[in-house]
């Protein structure tokens, strides 16, 4: 959505809240059309105030549903998206920006970690700094393997493997090795390999 | 004397480009569920590219699904995908641009 058509949208919003909060005060009787509104329109407005019992809970209700769905969207709207954040700039000049999907290069990273023998799970956190990418990798472990040998291996991999795809120098490898499985929630994995 | 400029229909552009940079092998189009970005007009919509022009200039934003193997990187699909989008849009309008952004929204490894 460009800028334009949001700013519709915030508009509509705001007019949405501002007339269905007026209409239930004048409902409520919290708000005197013919103190507050000009000729024409407190006639218009005048027979909210003399609403019978069914009537008069049908416009509440209706009012409510519509002040609560647009203050939600609203904050919706206002509220950044997160998920603009969550990318990795791969590179930046005068000619554009190139970023990257952060949770496709986690994915990529527990890809590499996995194909080393010895590592059954893994879980890859990515930072971006001045000195290069920060890895901080969850791996969960065969209990007979060597875990300094295979977190070296686990290093020089991941480390090679996202130089090369990304293009960008790694400052550092972090590893948390662990025999038990890793708490993964409910994420699903999607097959990273063509 | 000013050159004139010839505009065209960001529809074109964002056609060409499509189909221009989806021949490139490993570089994919994100279909709409994959896409953020997307060019609209009245009865169509091109996923995964978005075109703006901003004082005269165009503002170029491309997604992109990647495959990715041995010889073929972020940086080296990144430059294919400038070159040819560049060299699709300078053929079609001499309007200049800005700023051609990539956005890598999904990663495939090829063994």
């Amino acid at each position: 959505m460009n800028v334009f058509n949001r700013l519709m949208v915030i508009i509509g919003l705001l007019l949405l809240l501002v007339g269905s909060s007026s209409l239930l005060m004048i409902t409520m009787g919290g708000l005197d059309p013919q103190q507050w509104l000009s000729a024409p329109w407190h006639e218009v407005f005048s027979p909210f105030t003399q609403l019978e019992a069914p009537t008069w809970w049908n416009v509440v209700g209706l009012c409510l549903g519509v002040f609560l769905l647009s203050l939600l969207l609203l904050v919706r709207e206002l509220t950044p998206d997160g998920n603009k954040a969550k990318v990795l700039t791969v590179n930046k000049n005068d000619l554009g920006r190139i970023t990257a999907s952060l949770t496709s290069l986690q994915d990529l990273v527990n890809h590499e970690a996995g194909n080393i023998e010895g590592v059954r799970e893994s879980v890859t956190r990515i930072q971006d700094s001045s000195r290069g990418i920060h890895l901080h990798c969850r791996l969960s472990v065969d209990p007979n393997a060597n875990a300094t040998h295979l977190g070296q291996q686990v290093q020089e991999r991941v480390k090679a493997s996202v130089e090369h795809f990304i293009g960008k120098p790694v400052a550092e490898v972090h590893l948390q090795t662990q025999i038990a499985p890793l708490n993964q929630g409910n994420k699903k994995f999607y097959p990273r390999v063509r | 004397m000013t050159k004139p400029l010839h505009l065209i229909d960001e529809r074109q552009i964002a056609d060409a480009v499509a189909k221009g940079i989806s021949l490139i092998p490993g570089v994919h189009m994100p279909n709409e569920l994959e896409a953020d970005v997307s060019t609209v007009g009245p009865g169509w919509r091109v996923w995964g590219i978005g075109i703006h022009r901003v004082a005269g200039e165009l503002d170029i934003a491309i997604e992109l699904l990647v495959t990715l193997n041995k010889t073929r990187s972020i940086p080296t699909i990144s430059a294919r995908v400038r070159r040819k989008a560049r060299a699709i849009i300078q053929s079609l309008t001499t309007e200049p641009i800005r700023r051609l952004n990539l956005r890598i929204t999904d990663i495939f490894i090829e063994e």
